[in-house]
């Protein structure tokens, strides 16, 4: 218990430094003025903004990509409440009863209950890692190199079960990621490994240019196809603050929604959009008026936004004391952090407490920011809502150019960028999301590193990942999530969850 | 749109899961060949060509599954791709490669802009070059004034 307060005193004298104050606020407005643009979501709006933080120390980066991250998500929420286009698969619940709300002129108090909401999930699921943080990793350290394999393939796999689409492309997906992570000079060896004969590819294919071609310029190529038949919700807002009543109404379904949204997203795959759908369904079936659903219930803005904010930040979690992270987001936060020269997992809190702490302790800042700063500045993110596509896309694609630029100075990672963009353009289409692929491409030397170890102890016998009982049990979930996705009865639920919830 | 099961013609299988398909195969293949040259080593010691071989192998197969699938799963039609927008990407994220050596930040910029907007069929000229100018001068002011990247502002002589 005393470590806990010490190690918070840690934190808040890491996060209060003006200039990690300073990056959290510049994070999180930029990473709502992205977000807020339509069609752009967390993951592209991260992916885009990237290389903005290489420059900083790794707790400042850490924190401005937090909060480009939880800005981002509040910015997708403002374009799913006021015009019905969810950035993200997170704030899709979220158009329902929001962008009815708006039609019936309160749109203002939407906004205001979502970014509550989320500033309580939030707040909750800062507590809950400051309490699970230190056991978690504990338990990690004393993982070998079988079991940290199958964690690993158990963390791939589950990702699966979130993607759109079959199960087998998913598949396909990550061992593209897989295969993409081993290309360069291997580590034990001084071979180039299937470079081609290209020298810039020694070094192995840039996480950067890999990870905004396949979220940011694909996205930009999407939208730019698209005719636009934006229709933001015009006229005033209504009143910003919420009635006494919106707030009875609310309340309950906020306080579950945060432990819900927390709980899933400490699991793998999880995060934020799982949470948001699974608490909209949990309020509307606990609900003693159901019907009010969809027809712009408050209940249905608050419920999701609490538990997307609170499942995104416990899914840091994974990622901090395990090393694995979870979704696409927490895939694009480990790639920056193995920049920045950390190896996500249970090091993270022994060597760099002040990171560590830092980062969770600005979390909490950072929504108390959110709040403080969207609030007034919703008339702001509302005109940029009404700016034609036709004039940010080619905006944001000289963004990436000199993002992916200024890295090393390369042309080639320009070429790369280019190469990934037309790649995650045509996955889309056909029905493949990029999430698993980019997700595996960051666990990629992880796995080999573990796999070559565990096989060198067991003296190269492949049951050892059988007969360790801890592996085993990761291996035999990952197989019983399979299995489960590709059930027939349950393939519909899933595929419900994901994408009837429109409808 | 045409949507999966909708198609007009003959189509009897789906040219996703064959794109798709198509694409691990072919990378399997080719990662199989460029690889063959690495020591493979054994399993009690891994050489570099192990994981990338056993990786070609999972592409191989999951790419013969997709197309195996393709014809027995229903027709679809892929998605219409966009050529207009990939046109106008591509040239202009090749022009500010080709440029940012040589031509500085405000050329490759606005370069950049007028190429890319070439994409968007929506696309007014005049707003274009207004764009192009005020992203122009907004890069050049964050980046090489205020940020210091080492790209100079005009074209070097």
């Amino acid at each position: 218990m005393v470590d806990i307060f010490q190690n918070l005193a840690i934190g808040v004298s890491v996060a209060v430094t003006p200039e990690n104050l300073f990056y959290c606020f510049a994070g999180a407005l930029i990473g709502t003025l992205i977000g807020v643009l339509p069609g752009l979501g967390p993951v592209t709006t991260i992916a885009m903004l990237l290389p903005l933080t290489f420059s900083l120390p790794a707790t400042s980066a850490l924190i401005m990509l937090a909060g480009i991250y939880y800005g981002s998500q509040y910015g997708g929420s403002t374009t799913a409440i006021l015009v019905n286009m969810p950035g993200e698969n997170s704030s899709v619940v979220t158009c329902i009863d929001g962008y009815q709300m708006a039609r019936q002129g309160r749109a203002g108090p939407a906004l205001a209950v979502a970014a509550l909401g989320s500033l309580f999930g939030g707040c909750v699921a800062t507590l809950l890692i400051m309490v699970v943080a230190a056991p978690l990793s504990m338990i990690a350290t004393l993982f070998g190199a079988a079991e940290y394999f199958s964690l690993i393939v158990l963390g791939m796999v589950a990702s699966v079960v979130l993607a759109h689409g079959s199960i087998l492309k998913a598949l396909g997906m990550i061992v593209l990621g897989v295969f993409l992570s081993t290309i360069g000079t291997t580590v034990g060896s001084a071979l180039p490994r299937m470079t081609f004969g290209i020298r810039e590819l020694n070094d192995g294919i840039g996480f950067v240019p890999l990870a905004m071609g396949l979220f940011a310029v694909s996205e930009i190529l999407a939208n730019m196809g698209k005719p636009e038949d934006r229709t933001v919700v015009s006229g005033e807002l209504g009143r910003l603050w919420p009635t006494r009543d919106d707030f009875r109404r609310i309340a309950p379904g906020v306080v579950r929604s945060s432990l819900l949204g927390s709980f899933l997203g400490l699991l793998p795959g999880g995060g934020a959009t799982i949470s948001s759908y699974a608490a909209y369904t949990l309020e509307k079936k606990l609900s003693k008026e159901p019907h009010r659903f969809g027809k712009g219930a408050v209940e249905g803005v608050a419920a999701p936004e609490t538990a997307n904010n609170a499942g995104a930040q416990a899914s840091f979690i994974p990622l901090l004391t395990l090393g694995i992270p979870e979704n696409a987001v927490m895939a694009l936060m480990a790639g920056a952090m193995i920049i920045q020269g950390i190896q996500p997992g249970p090091e993270v809190m022994t060597k760099n407490p002040e990171l560590f702490w830092g980062l969770i302790m600005s979390m909490w800042i950072g929504n108390v920011m959110l709040v403080v700063i969207n609030l007034p500045l919703i008339r702001i993110w509302v005109s940029l809502l009404k700016v034609p596509y036709r004039l940010f896309a080619p905006t944001l694609l000289v963004l990436c150019c000199i993002g992916v630029y200024t890295l090393n100075n390369s042309t080639f990672e320009i070429m790369l960028l280019v190469v990934f963009g037309l790649l995650g353009y045509v996955l889309r289409k056909w029905g493949c999301e990029p999430g698993p692929l980019i997700l595996a491409f960051v666990l990629g030397p992880l796995l080999e590193e573990n796999l070559q170890r565990a096989l060198v102890l067991s003296n190269g016998n492949v049951g050892t990942f059988l007969t360790n009982p801890i592996s085993a049990i990761f291996l035999a979930i990952a197989l019983a999530l399979v299995v489960l996705i590709a059930v027939p009865a349950l393939k519909r639920v899933r595929e419900d969850a994901l994408q009837g919830a429109e409808s | 749109m045409t949507g999966p099961g909708q198609v007009p013609g003959k189509r009897v299988y789906s040219a996703n899961d064959v794109y798709f398909g198509v694409l691990l195969l072919g990378l399997g293949i080719l990662g199989f060949a460029a690889s063959a040259s690495l020591p493979f080593g054994s399993a009690a010691r891994m050489g570099p060509g192990f994981l990338p071989r056993l990786l070609c192998c999972l592409l191989v197969v999951i790419g013969a599954v997709n197309l195996a699938r393709a014809f027995s799963a229903g027709a679809d039609a892929a998605l219409p791709w966009s050529n207009r927008p990939m046109l106008g990407v591509v040239v202009g994220i090749a022009f500010f490669a080709y440029a940012v050596e040589s031509l500085g930040m405000v050329v490759t910029v606005a370069g950049t802009v007028l190429l890319g907007s070439l994409g968007d069929r929506n696309t007014r000229p005049s707003e274009s070059v207004l764009l192009a100018a005020c992203v122009a001068a907004g890069c050049a002011a964050l980046f090489v004034k205020a940020l210091g990247i080492g790209i100079p502002i005009w074209p070097e002589v």
